[in-house]
């Protein structure tokens, strides 16, 4: 604004030169006038390197904001066009993973379902073989009894024969008299003898008045004889007699122990049989238990797996929203002048929140885990 | 076991559809499956249903709109309708109401809920 002081200064000079006629006090103010005038040219001077400086350094800042714009432009220009070209992929990857999750998910449930139906038959089969079980322990129980019955049978058996053992002993006391009885008979035939031939000797001295008489006597002395016979041969046949029953009662004897040892045997065996088949059968029953148990851990397991898959639905609603979300999202990239309508990323989240169908979509802090729960209405 | 109840189950999720089914089979009941709406109402063709459990996201028609029509079919009107859904949120459990639900169930289920909702509404 003080441009024109430097510029009338040698006027002013010239003019009061002119003036004045050149005097000392003229020119002194004239020198005066010169040295402020230089001054305030120098002064101006400077004055103008810096404000060309602070415009040269406001147009460079001006073309670096200009070359920032237009990189930032050209990135976002690249964005979007790596949007426009990427997001069908996005989608159609997006809905890949939907597709093959849901195939795999499926195959996966069909499959447990499968094993779940065999386990079920399975545990099925065994509740009747558990009855089976009871009708085993039961005709255990029955033989164990009926086998136990037989064997008192076969004690009263023995019993019995015992008892005849001792009758036949109680015959055998019967024989000694017997011979006894042989014995006596045949000592009487010898003393009917003694006295048949003392009778004969009294006959014949009797002469013809003892002839009938002798012939008696005759006749008695063969009797005794006959009758010293019979008896020795009654004692020879009870003692014969006598020791095939000895031998008899021997062997019975010998027979009846036998028999009581294989009865013992017989009860031990049984009673081991029966025990090994109480023990096979207690063991079986509590294995048949133990693997009816973890048959049906495993279908619950197995069952808590079908429930657990239907995570599968939640994601591809997720999925759905997002593939959704990404068409939308291409659609907008493949506008001819984005530039001219801006995207509104308020309404654009609106429109996204729109679309969730889970609660966690709305609040990550809900876990997908949860129990839903039920409303009746 | 519920035995001669037939129950339908609608969702577009086949795994879905089969734990449904796994579920009430195991409980003795008779089990119908359609993957939509539409599907659905095509199956609907006079037999006897008991009980009706449908999803509320599917393609072709939507389990609100599918329950609508449900609602108009004098053979159906009175079946019992759930709505098994990931949707929890108290403006669609609306929407299933006045639409005609009689129960609103939020995925995951649990099978003993399920079913003690299912004996509690067939009919």
């Amino acid at each position: 604004m003080m441009l024109w002081l430097p510029l009338i200064s040698p006027l002013l000079m010239l003019a009061l030169v002119a003036v004045t006629g050149g005097s000392a006090g003229v020119l002194w103010v004239m020198f005066l006038l010169l040295l402020v005038s230089a001054a305030f040219t120098w002064w101006q001077g400077q004055n103008y390197k810096s404000t060309q400086l602070a415009h040269q350094q406001a147009q460079d800042a001006l073309q670096q904001q200009l070359h920032s714009v237009r990189q930032t432009l050209a990135y976002h220009l690249s964005v979007s066009d790596v949007i426009r070209r990427a997001s069908p992929h996005w989608v159609r990857h997006t809905t890949l993973v939907r597709e093959q999750s849901g195939e795999a998910i499926e195959s996966l449930t069909q499959r447990f379902d499968t094993i779940i139906q065999r386990l079920t038959e399975t545990l099925d089969l065994a509740a009747t073989t558990s009855a089976d079980d009871e009708t085993l322990n039961r005709t255990i129980v029955d033989s164990r009894a009926d086998l136990a019955g037989m064997l008192a049978s076969l004690r009263h058996a023995l019993l019995e024969r015992v008892q005849l053992v001792a009758e036949f002993s109680n015959l055998g006391q019967y024989t000694t008299v017997l011979v006894d009885m042989a014995q006596e008979v045949a000592e009487i035939a010898n003393q009917t003898n003694l006295l048949a031939l003392n009778a004969a000797i009294e006959a014949a001295r009797a002469g013809e008045a003892g002839r009938g008489f002798a012939v008696v006597a005759d006749e008695v002395r063969k009797l005794s004889s006959q009758s010293g016979a019979t008896g020795e041969n009654i004692r020879t046949k009870v003692e014969e007699i006598n020791r095939a029953m000895t031998n008899a009662l021997t062997a019975a004897s010998r027979l009846s122990g036998q028999d009581q040892q294989l009865i013992q045997q017989a009860e031990s065996a049984i009673d081991s049989v029966a025990n090994r088949f109480d023990r096979v059968a207690r063991e079986l029953g509590e294995s048949h238990q133990r693997l009816s148990g973890d048959s049906s851990a495993v279908r619950h397991d197995l069952e808590d797996v079908l429930l657990h898959l239907q995570f599968q639905d939640r994601i591809n609603q997720i999925l759905g929203a997002l593939a959704g979300d990404l068409e939308r999202l291409a659609e907008a990239a493949s506008q001819q002048a984005p530039l001219q309508t801006p995207l509104d990323s308020q309404h654009w989240l609106a429109e996204l929140q729109r679309s969730y169908t889970t609660l966690e979509q709305h609040d990550e802090r809900h876990s997908s885990g949860n129990n839903g729960g039920i409303t009746f209405f | 076991m519920a035995l001669n109840k037939t129950i339908l189950i609608v969702d577009d999720s086949a795994s879905l559809r089969q734990v449904v089914a796994i579920t009430l089979r195991g409980a003795g009941y008779d089990v119908l499956e359609a993957g939509d709406g539409k599907d659905a109402l095509a199956k609907l063709t006079g037999q006897r249903v008991h009980l009706i459990i449908s999803d509320v996201n599917m393609p072709n028609m939507d389990g609100i709109t599918f329950l609508k029509e449900v609602k108009k079919n004098p053979h159906y009107r009175f079946t019992p309708v759930v709505m098994l859904t990931t949707e929890g949120s108290e403006d669609k459990k609306r929407l299933g109401q006045e639409a005609g639900a009689k129960a609103w169930m939020v995925k995951p289920f649990q099978p003993q809920q399920m079913l003690a909702a299912v004996a509690k509404l067939v009919m």
